[in-house]
């Protein structure tokens, strides 16, 4: 019976498969969209009493405040740092799953570590390291002769970079897992024949590994960029909500809390929330778009 | 795949490797040094962790922090509640996830590009803006403080069927027009022939939901307040204190948090790896 | 128990309270009393652990007489606690009974989440600005539980080895204040801070005091006094020390906050609230070098005080029973439990003499006389929250000289005065 259709046409099928999760998504994820929408058009009280319709005046009033400009640079700044973390995974991915190489599995636990972390817990060791008087990072910096040592968390700028290299190394962990993973697939054949072409360790590298990868980074640039654009709990846990370098390092979703949680504007909040979606959708949009022109499916 | 690799190709890469191990032990100590210095901590007294400047190393193991944790959580039933949930999310997402993924990778129906994009869009919102309306639709079917309030808007989820949707695409096709000419329908083809291919990739959906629903911290929190219902990461929230935290214990409560799911990712690793061994992906 | 008026702040408010407390209180809900049979299910919410022992032994005794209620405590993180507790609330599902913060409790109030506390309630053992800040538009809606004020903690020892005498600290002004602490500052030079206090929390442990000490207020009928040139004066006392380096600027704060600066002996005074007593009981290494004194005078004295109270959900299924756990939760009784155990000042006239004798050689009676004698209120409107986030970003780069005070400060005026206008 299958035989006789199309080898694409398959009928009823496919909502069969996608069904279940579109239902739960249609519930508990795109009414809560909808009703953000329709919430970023309107002003209510702290609980959403006295809901009245304002129009696009929560949009113009985000374009006046002008912090809206910084947090975009923030959330910006911080996802081009984390997404480094994709071209870094690779090549630790390509040398843990080197032919032979021994105590694989030990360097895979230990680069997976970071993301088992509880933020809460983590971030206290983190502001150590960062401290500004006696982290390990300056005395790191006055042992290599540098002696500029800034207060890195409470100093405008210093504290992004902070946050983001927090990020990078709490999230490089699943990176190289899904790129071990990629490697799973490549069929050794194809490394040996580039072997028996005389290709070394490096042209290899370039020739099978990262062709054969480009599903994975392709996956893990759109999801570090989608991260990167909801950074608020590295944000939260490492520079704390009274943070004399907040007003500076504020990121788009750390705005929409702010607003959403902290002085009670939801009718802002949610065109906050709306200004990321399209951002978002866009910067995705065209990661998919541009996909064809590098990412080889088997 | 480096148990079966032949010793002829390993012997002859060994010097090389040198500057591999190097590289990937630095790397490596990088990434957990972070935790030997949270374990430290976790004997510490709270006054030695805040002491300025720090004192990394405690005057003696108080390891009655670890006993304290006892104390002051219901320990093991939020232990009991944080493994349910994760198991029943985790489940959830694989099953949902691999078919809504394979379907998106290999299957071709109308507004598929508009679907998957749509799917996408839910991640796109910061996830405060869901925990209202969510919380109004738990509530209003009468779930809050039960582990179903927890687990239910986690379990379907968009990063776990792109991921899956990314694996499904990078196997080979032959194998499933293989498996359609034996006759099978559609889902037999899913689920005997690429479901079992796909091990990576559910491998990777499985393990980051058990960390998402193990350290899942705003929602649980929001759905649950009575000390029996919550799962660990909120209880540990709660060791918080207005003036004053005891961050001994806090970083003893986490380490003990931690400690199960680092093993099931060492012990799940191994056999993800054997599997891969004997499956039929090496042609 | 007030005996002295305060600074004027709250003078209309405290008269309508007392209206209010005639009989002419808009309470529509009737609360009943209960007895031994009454049944019922509540839920008790509150956000600090280090209160857990208080909270269960009074709940431990509120159902000893009420064995058909069942109390469920609910605590959660301070930060998280409100973040559930809006969330509650727009549900219609918030906890029976509820620890309020002054600066929320307007938000919830003129949003109808509050019952109003029964008119027979005597507010007459708590005092006066407590009771005021519970109050909005002549209702009562929660019954205080503890306070706190603010005073500075002496370590001794950094005082002696800087070579400084400290002034009579009864009497003392600014100007001896600058003086010896500029002193301390220069005689401890990098050993140690001359003072420090968290200028990023917001303005209760620092410039709300100096502000009404210089005769500034914060806010008054619905104004903000941020533009007041004696407002700015209160808030160029602590530029001006971070200018001399006596109290460090506001980034080194945010990196080594002042409790653990205090407590590991790098810092001579901390400016800072009754609230810091249960930490250094527990961990204070040498508790005989400490030593509380009261803060300078200029103008006015003045030590702000602020509190939490116990409030019940207007939309409680069981208002009597919750009402009576309410009452319960700040009885005489529940005084004296919170101050045996140490963690805060009860608000029970009388019960908080034996807060004191925690620790009777630091001088704790500098906290509970700044509340009977000097006290001014703790500045709220019903979206506080609002304009604590301006202070946040508009005077931070004040304090630490980036931008003039008065320029910060009025503009800060400004914006908060259209919030303010907002808000009616």
């Amino acid at each position: 019976m299958a035989r006789r259709r199309g080898p694409h046409r398959a009928g009823a099928w496919p909502w069969v498969f996608i069904g279940p999760l579109l239902a739960g998504v249609a519930v508990f994820y795109y009414y809560p969209i909808v009703s953000n929408a329709w919430t970023s058009l309107t002003q209510s009280g702290a609980f959403g009493t006295n809901q009245r319709f304002v129009g696009l005046d929560n949009y113009a009033g985000l374009v006046d405040r002008g912090d809206l400009g910084t947090a975009v640079l923030n959330t910006l700044g911080y996802t081009l740092i984390v997404l480094l973390g994709v071209p870094l995974s690779v090549m630790v991915a390509a040398m843990i799953e080197l032919p032979g190489l021994r105590f694989a599995p030990l360097y895979r636990a230990l680069f997976f570590m970071p993301y088992l972390a509880m933020p809460m817990a983590i971030a206290q060791v983190f502001r150590l390291v960062f401290n500004g008087d006696f982290g390990l990072v300056n005395q790191g910096l006055r042992a290599l002769g540098v002696n500029a040592s800034p207060y890195w968390l409470t100093t405008p700028g210093f504290a992004l970079v902070a946050v983001a290299l927090f990020g990078l190394w709490s999230s490089i962990g699943f990176n190289v897992i899904i790129c071990c993973a990629g490697l799973k697939g490549v069929p050794r054949e194809l490394y040996e024949a580039a072997s028996l072409d005389g290709a070394g360790p490096v042209r290899q590298f370039w020739a099978v590994t990262v062709p054969m990868l480009t599903p994975s980074i392709f996956f893990l640039t759109v999801m570090q960029t989608i991260a990167g654009f909801q950074l608020f709990d590295a944000l939260f846990a490492l520079m704390g909500a009274n943070n004399p370098a907040m007003p500076q390092t504020r990121s788009l979703v750390y705005l929409f809390y702010q607003l959403g949680f902290v002085v009670n504007d939801r009718g802002s909040a949610a065109a906050v929330a709306m200004v990321i979606l399209v951002f978002v959708a866009a910067v995705t949009a065209v990661q998919f778009w541009g996909q064809r022109r590098w990412v080889t499916y088997a | 795949m480096p148990e079966t690799t032949p010793k002829r190709s390993g012997r002859r890469r060994r010097p090389r490797h040198l500057l591999v191990h190097a590289v990937l032990l630095t790397g490596g100590l990088v990434m957990a040094f972070p935790f030997a210095w949270q374990l430290l901590m976790s004997l510490a007294t709270n006054a030695e962790i805040q002491s300025v400047p720090p004192q990394p190393i405690p005057s003696r193991l108080h390891v009655e922090n670890y006993a304290a944790v006892f104390d002051r959580l219901p320990f093991l039933h939020q232990f009991g509640v944080s493994v349910f949930i994760t198991v029943v999310r985790t489940a959830g997402q694989l099953v949902l996830c691999s078919m809504a993924g394979y379907a998106f990778a290999r299957m071709r129906f109308p507004l598929r590009g508009v679907l998957f994009g749509l799917l996408l869009a839910i991640l796109m919102i910061p996830s405060q803006a869901y925990i209202i309306p969510q919380y109004g639709i738990v509530q209003a079917w009468g779930l809050l403080e039960t582990p179903w309030a927890i687990v239910l808007p986690g379990m379907f989820s968009a990063f776990g069927t792109f991921l899956m949707r990314q694996q499904f695409l990078s196997l080979p096709v032959e194998l499933e027009e293989a498996a359609r000419l034996d006759g099978c329908n559609p889902f037999q083809t899913f689920w005997r022939v690429m479901l079992p291919l796909a091990s990576p990739g559910l491998f990777a959906v499985g393990i980051t939901t058990v960390l998402y629903s193990w350290n899942d911290l705003l929602w649980p929190l929001i759905v649950t307040t009575r000390e029996t219902s919550m799962p660990l990461s909120v209880g540990i929230a709660t060791l918080q204190g207005q003036h004053t935290t005891d961050y001994a214990v806090l970083m003893a409560a986490s380490v003990m948090a931690m400690a199960p799911i680092f093993l099931l990712f060492l012990a799940m690793q191994r056999r993800v790896i054997e599997g891969l061994a004997t499956s039929g992906l090496k042609g | 128990m007030r005996r002295r008026t305060f600074l004027g702040a709250l003078g209309g408010l405290g008269l309508t309270g007392a209206l209010a407390a005639c009989g002419t209180g808009t309470t529509e809900q009737v609360t009943e009393p209960i007895d031994e049979n009454t049944e019922a299910e509540l839920e008790l919410a509150y956000w600090d652990r280090n209160q857990s022992v208080t909270v269960e032994a009074l709940i431990a005794s509120f159902t000893e007489q009420h064995p058909g209620i069942t109390v469920t405590p609910a605590l959660t993180g301070p930060t998280d606690y409100w973040t559930r507790l809006r969330t509650q609330a727009e549900g219609g599902n918030l906890p029976d009974v509820f620890w309020m913060s002054g600066l929320h409790v307007q938000l919830y109030a003129s949003n109808g989440m509050l019952a109003p506390v029964p008119d027979d309630v005597d507010f007459g053992v708590f005092p006066q600005a407590m009771t005021d800040l519970y109050t909005m538009d002549g209702v009562r809606y929660g019954i205080p539980k503890d306070y706190d004020t603010i005073a500075c903690w002496v370590n001794q020892r950094l005082v002696e080895e800087a070579g400084v005498t400290l002034p009579d600290p009864e009497t003392w002004t600014w100007e001896e204040f600058g003086e010896t602490t500029r002193a301390i500052a220069a005689g401890l030079g990098d050993r140690a801070r001359a003072v420090v206090t968290d200028l990023n929390i917001g303005g209760q442990q620092n410039w709300y005091n100096t502000v009404a000490q210089a005769g500034g207020y914060i806010i008054r009928d619905g104004r903000s006094g941020y533009a007041e040139p004696d407002t700015i004066r209160g808030l160029e006392f602590w530029s001006n020390l971070v200018a001399d380096g006596v109290v460090p600027h506001p980034r080194e704060i945010a990196d080594n906050p002042p409790q653990t600066a205090f407590m590991s002996g790098l810092a001579a005074i901390h400016h800072t609230g009754s609230w810091e007593t249960p930490a250094l009981l527990a961990d204070y290494p040498d508790p005989g070098e400490l030593v509380v004194v009261p803060l300078p005078r200029d103008r006015e004295r003045a030590s702000t005080i602020h509190g939490l109270a116990y409030v019940v959900a207007a939309n409680s299924a069981n208002l009597s029973a919750a009402s009576a756990l309410q009452r319960h939760m700040t009885s005489e009784e529940a005084g004296r439990t919170d101050a045996a155990n140490g963690t805060a000042i009860p608000a029970w006239a009388g019960t908080a003499e034996s807060w004191h004798e925690v620790k009777p050689e630091w001088n704790l009676s500098v906290f509970t006389d700044a509340a009977e004698n000097y006290a001014v209120p703790y500045p709220v409107s019903r979206n506080t929250a609002a304009w604590n986030q301006l202070e946040a970003d508009l005077l931070t780069p004040a304090f630490a000289g980036d931008v003039p005070m008065a320029q910060a400060a009025e503009q800060l005026a400004q914006q908060m005065d259209e919030l303010l206008a907002a808000e009616r």
